[in-house]
């Protein structure tokens, strides 16, 4: 039984509402509301979910460009809530991020080579030669010419700007990456090209993946397991080939039959219901969806459902599914 | 003797004066619509997608843009040849348009219900009362449920989906004949989006207007298009019905796009991606503006730019291999 690489317990990240703003959601912003999954080693999770769900705070979270409200990360069996210092330190260089937007997660004013040295100077790594024979090694891993080294951003197409991105992120060795939404800028066309490159590095050098994404398509496609969340929590987590075949929860079933798909026109599409997300937060007690859930009932609206197991690797928060 | 054309857009020619040089935005775009066709047009950065719709609109800034050459005619009139009055009397009347971003598209300092009967009060010649009343029954009609409220409110205090809802209303207050949404959805949730897009296929047929939609999102035009045209560096390289051109492209450049977008179906098949990126516009490759990126290429390819050229179908195609 192998231990998983990071583990998440009950995590929750509140921010304060400003008093201007408070109104019927009161003083906090519920972003992560009790998330709690492991990642594997080796494994790609995808996260995937719409505006307001948590993704992209959770990711952050995780990295440490917040605070957490509550809860536990655990990284390679160390606490890294309670991990300080050095030690705190040695262990972040294993984990990294790769931003949404190429162009605002680089310095216009350094040279792409100074852009992905920066990690060693940091952490105070390897002579200045051994640093240039890593860094051409790494433009070259992430489909790039050791001419661009030499270049400035504004100089890169948006592509090109994310393969530096990743290279920066490749620095350190990590044993973890954190994408968030890392193709959402490109055009379609290099899209494909930065999944595939991300694909072919996690093959060739065996990381794990938290990808995080608003495309269902883009998750479904890296995704070993996948993660759905909602308005803060996570509601269904299943294997791809299960979110496929036996989507359960009823948020899900939203999301798979919103989604368009070129083979799609023809098939039965489940009807959009009405409503949007309630940004507000809960006010009420019950399930977050209930408001929008065509399957809603009673107890929906008074009890939160838990996440349960429905099977060895498919869980779901949803009273449908409860014994 | 043929019904009228809803829209023939003839030879069209629009170019840019930049301070880097002067960079062709549209070349020889040529196509038509009847009344109440669905068609959409595809393409990513640079393929001039979005300046064919401006054109269409009268709303090319000039300067910098200028339609060197080309006929636009909507019902039998000619639209480049109207005055800047007469072409407003055409928009938000007869065409209406529907953004990428509501946020600002909309005027902050009037509520949703005024700017709605602006144009039943401009267009329409209504009185303000009755435009007002007027207004309420449209939002009620683009599928709000508190339609008085939200005449009242402000955009500020609406979410992007409603913000879209109340453009549409909008857009369709003077019962156009043709409607042109430039991604409309491209900013607003995946289940949001497909709210949008059932509402506007609903009003479609209920008014018949026509509707071009621009988009760089293939699998949604599939959902929504009778035909789709395809569109790169500023031409026409394919167009057909959507059911022939998804499951026969015949330009590398739409079966590269196909075999790029991650989709959902049982069996994961790895992206095939388009070499290389969309040429910088100063520097556009001699012949096929697609040569460099184009598996199939040929020697003539490099020197020469295909024709678009009819087949059986309707459909067109500019490349040398079917020449």
């Amino acid at each position: 039984m192998i231990d998983p690489l990071l583990q998440v317990k009950d995590l929750k990240k509140y921010f304060r509402n400003s008093t201007a703003r408070s109104g019927a959601a009161g003083k906090w912003n519920k972003a992560i509301d009790g998330v709690s999954f492991n990642v594997y080693p080796g494994e790609t999770v995808g996260l995937v979910g719409e505006s307001g769900c948590g993704k992209s705070t959770l990711g952050r979270t995780i990295i440490g460009l917040h605070q957490p409200t509550a809860g536990k990360i655990v990284f390679s069996g160390e606490d890294l809530l309670t991990l300080a210092g050095n030690s705190r330190k040695q262990l972040s260089k294993r984990i990294q991020l790769i931003f949404q937007d190429p162009a605002g997660s680089l310095n216009p004013r350094r040279t792409i080579r100074e852009a992905i040295i920066a990690p060693f100077a940091i952490h105070g790594l390897h002579s200045s030669s051994e640093r240039n024979k890593i860094v051409e090694q790494l433009i070259v891993e992430v489909g790039l010419d050791i001419y661009h080294l030499d270049r400035y951003p504004h100089e890169l197409s948006g592509g090109q700007k994310q393969r530096v991105g990743i290279a920066r992120a490749l620095a350190l060795e990590p044993d973890f990456l954190i994408c968030d939404e890392p193709v959402s800028a490109l055009d379609v066309s290099v899209q494909a090209q930065i999944i595939n490159l991300l694909q072919d590095l996690k093959s060739k050098f065996g990381f794990s993946y938290l990808f995080i994404s608003h495309d269902l398509s883009v998750v479904y496609h890296v995704s070993d397991r996948v993660l759905v969340m909602y308005l803060g929590r996570i509601v269904e987590s299943a294997s791809y080939g299960d979110i496929y075949r036996e989507p359960l929860h009823p948020y899900t079933k939203l999301l798979m039959s919103s989604n368009p798909v070129l083979t799609q026109r023809d098939a039965a599409v489940v009807a959009p219901i009405a409503g949007e997300i309630n940004q507000q937060n809960k006010t009420t007690a019950g399930c977050s969806f209930a408001d929008r859930c065509p399957m809603a009932t009673g107890i929906c609206q008074e009890k939160d459902p838990m996440l349960v197991k429905k099977s060895s690797d498919h869980l779901v928060a949803c009273h449908l599914y409860s014994t | 003797m043929g019904k009228e054309k809803l829209i023939e857009v003839n030879n069209l020619e629009v170019l840019f004066k930049t301070s880097g040089g002067q960079i062709t935005a549209v070349s020889d775009v040529s196509f038509e619509m009847e009344a109440g066709e669905t068609v959409g047009i595809v393409g990513e950065s640079g393929s001039g997608k979005s300046v064919v719709s401006l054109s269409i609109m009268g709303l090319v800034p000039n300067p910098p843009g200028e339609i060197a050459n080309g006929y636009i005619g909507f019902r039998g009139r000619d639209l480049l040849s109207l005055s800047q009055e007469q072409m407003r009397a055409v928009r938000g009347n007869e065409i209406a348009m529907v953004f990428q971003e509501p946020m600002t598209s909309l005027n902050p300092l009037h509520t949703c219900g005024r700017q709605i009967g602006e144009s039943l009060v401009l267009h329409g010649s209504m009185e303000k009362s009755n435009a007002m009343k007027n207004a309420i029954e449209l939002l009620g009609q683009v599928g709000i449920r508190n339609p008085k409220q939200i005449a009242k409110s402000y955009p500020h205090q609406l979410s992007g989906g409603m913000r879209q809802r109340v453009m549409i209303a909008m857009a369709l207050a003077c019962r156009p004949k043709l409607l042109i949404a430039d991604e409309p959805t491209t900013a607003l949730d995946v289940t949001i989006e497909a709210q949008i897009i059932a509402l506007m296929k609903k009003l479609k047929e209920q008014i018949g207007a026509g509707i071009i939609m621009i988009s760089h999102n293939l699998a949604l035009m599939a959902q929504v298009c009778d035909r789709i045209i395809v569109m790169y560096c500023g031409r026409i390289v394919e167009e057909g019905t959507v059911a022939s051109l998804l499951s026969e492209p015949k330009h590398p450049y739409t079966v590269g796009l196909i075999a790029s977008t991650p989709t959902i179906t049982e069996e994961r098949v790895r992206l095939t991606p388009i070499e290389g990126s969309v040429p910088n516009p100063f520097s556009m490759p001699a012949g096929c503006a697609f040569h460099p990126r184009c598996r199939d290429r040929m020697s003539q390819c490099e020197s020469t730019m295909p024709d678009l050229k009819t087949h059986q179908d309707d459909r067109r195609v500019r490349c040398w291999k079917y020449a």
